[in-house]
C-alpha cells in the first residue's frame, strides 16, 4: 500500500496542521519555562543542604 | 481550506507530530533507566549525591512525560484520522502491539506516580528503588511494541492475502517480522545513549558555570560512562540494521548510500552531492566498505538502485540523513572515550573547559541524530506505507 492510497481525502488537514503547530509551540514554550523555573529556583547546593544536612559544606 | 493537497498535508502534519513526539518518547524510554541507576548507586554507596541525582532527574522527567502524553495522543489520533485506509488494512494485523504499547505506557505512568510519592516512606530504601523497575520496563516495552508496528510497515508478515484482503492472521508473527529484532535493538540503544548524553550535557553545562561541584562531577562521570557503553551498543545495532537492510530492504540501503549499480566490492560514499548524471561528486570514497557493512565481506555483491523499479525508489536526499546520523553516532563514541582517557591519565584533567564544552554539544547532537535517523527510516520506506503490498 502506497502512502497516497492510505491518506485521508478531507480538505481540512491544512487547517489542522496550523492548530497542531500552535499546540506543539505552546507545549514546547510551557515545557521549557516550567523546567527552567523548577531547577533555577532550586539549585542543587541548596537542596542538598536542606535534605542531607550531614553533607560537608563546600562538598556539594 | 487553502486548497492544499490532503496527501501532502497529511504527510507534513504526521512529520511535524513525529519530529516533536520522538523527543519526548526518547526521554520517556531512557530517563527512567538513569533515575534507577542513580538511586541504586546512592543506596549502595550511602552517597546523598546520587540520591539527589535520582530525585532531580525524576522531577524534570515528570514535565517531559506530561508533554509526551499529549503528543502521543496526537499521533495516535492522527494515525487513524489521517491514514484511515492504512489503519483499516493494517489494523487487522498489527493493532495488538499498538494496544500493548498503550498498556506498557500506563504501566510506566502508574509506577512513576508511586515512585515519586514514596520517597523516604520505606525503612528499607531498596523497596522504593524497586518501584523504579516497572517504570524502566514499561518505558522500554512501549518502545519495543511501537517499534514492532513500524517494523511491520517495512517488512509486513504474519498474514496471507485472499480476495477480501488479509486472511489467516497471526499477530505474533506480524510483531516478530524480519525488521523487528534489529530495529528494536537500535531504538532502545539509541534512546539510552541519547538520554545519557543529554544528562551529561546538563552536568557539563553546570560545571562550566560554577566550576567545581562534587554533585555535577559525579553525574558527569556516571552519564559519560553510560554514553560510551550505549554508543557502542547503538553502533553494533546500526551495523546489524545495515546487514538486515542489505538482505530484506535493499532499496533503502542503496538510496542512503547512493549505490546505483549492483556490484562486488562496493565503495562507501560519504557526503558529497549528485551532478546532472546522478553521479556522486565531492564525496569521500572508502573502497569496499559498503560491501563490508552490508555482508561482512569486502568483496561481496551489494544490490544497487538500478534493480528497483523507478517508481519504487526512495528519495536520494536521505543519503544526508544517514550520513549525519552515523557521524553523530561516531562522535558519541569518541567524546566519552576522550573523557575516559583524560580521567584515567593522572596528569590530565577531564574537567578541562574544552572537554566540558564538547560534552555540552553531545546531548543536542544525539537528539538531532534521533531525528535524522527517523527521517531516514520513514523516507527510506517511500513510496510505501506498507512495503510491497
Amino acid at each position: 500500500m502506497r502512502v497516497e492510497e492510505a491518506a485521508t481525502t478531507s480538505p481540512y488537514v491544512d487547517l489542522m496542521f496550523i492548530f497542531f503547530f500552535l499546540l506543539y509551540a505552546t507545549l514546547a514554550t510551557v515545557g521549557i519555562i516550567v523546567l527552567r523555573k523548577l531547577f533555577r529556583n532550586n539549585p542543587v547546593e541548596v537542596e542538598l543542604e536542606k535534605k542531607y544536612p550531614s553533607i560537608e559544606k563546600g562538598d556539594s | 481550506m487553502f486548497d492544499m493537497d490532503p496527501v501532502l498535508m497529511s504527510r507534513l502534519l504526521t512529520t511535524m507530530t513525529l519530529l516533536f513526539h520522538i523527543i519526548f518518547a526518547t526521554l520517556g524510554v531512557g530517563v527512567p533507566l538513569f533515575i534507577s541507576i542513580a538511586e541504586f548507586i546512592g543506596i549502595r554507596k550511602k552517597d546523598p549525591h546520587y540520591l539527589m541525582m535520582a530525585r532531580r532527574w525524576a522531577r524534570g522527567f515528570v514535565i517531559t512525560v506530561a508533554i509526551g502524553v499529549v503528543t502521543g495522543t496526537a499521533i495516535g489520533l492522527q494515525l487513524s484520522l489521517l491514514w484511515p485506509n492504512f489503519m483499516q488494512v493494517a489494523g487487522n494485523v498489527i493493532s495488538l502491539p499498538l494496544f500493548m504499547e498503550v498498556f506498557a505506557f500506563f504501566f510506566e505512568a502508574i509506577f512513576l506516580g508511586i515512585y515519586l510519592y514514596t520517597w523516604d516512606r520505606f525503612k528499607n530504601q531498596m523497596i522504593h528503588w524497586a518501584f523504579s523497575l516497572p517504570v524502566v520496563i514499561g518505558g522500554g516495552m512501549s518502545a519495543v511494541f511501537i517499534t514492532t508496528v513500524n517494523a511491520f510497515m517495512n517488512t509486513p508478515e504474519g498474514f496471507t492475502t485472499g480476495q477480501d484482503g488479509f486472511v489467516t492472521i497471526n499477530p505474533i508473527q506480524a510483531m516478530l517480522n524480519p525488521a523487528t529484532p534489529t530495529k528494536v535493538f537500535h531504538v532502545l540503544a539509541s534512546s539510552y545513549v541519547t538520554v545519557a548524553a543529554i544528562l551529561a550535557t546538563i552536568a557539563a553545562f553546570s560545571l562550566l558555570k560554577k566550576k567545581s561541584s562534587e554533585y555535577h562531577k559525579k553525574a558527569l562521570k556516571l552519564t559519560m560512562m553510560a554514553t560510551f557503553i550505549f554508543a557502542i551498543l547503538t553502533a553494533i545495532a546500526g551495523d546489524m540494521s545495515a546487514k538486515f537492510l542489505a538482505k530484506e530492504q535493499p532499496e533503502k540501503l542503496a538510496a542512503a548510500e547512493w549505490h546505483f549499480q549492483t556490484e562486488e566490492g562496493a565503495d562507501l560514499i560519504l557526503f558529497g552531492w549528485l551532478n546532472e548524471q546522478d553521479m556522486p561528486v565531492g564525496a569521500i570514497r572508502l573502497p569496499g566498505l559498503l560491501s563490508f557493512l552490508a555482508h561482512g565481506d569486502f568483496s561481496s555483491e551489494v544490490t544497487g538502485l538500478e534493480e528497483i523499479p523507478e517508481d519504487e525508489r526512495p528519495p536520494l536526499w536521505i543519503h544526508y540523513m544517514f550520513d549525519l546520523m552515523v557521524s553523530i553516532g561516531m562522535a558519541l563514541v569518541l567524546i566519552p572515550l576522550l573523557y575516559l582517557i583524560l580521567m584515567k591519565t593522572k596528569k590530565w584533567n577531564e574537567h578541562h573547559k574544552w572537554m566540558l564544552r564538547l560534552i555540552v554539544l553531545g546531548g543536542p547532537l544525539a537528539m538531532l541524530s534521533i531525528e535524522f535517523g527517523w527521517i531516514y527510516a520513514e523516507e527510506g520506506r517511500q513510496p510505501w506505507i506498507l512495503r510491497g503490498l
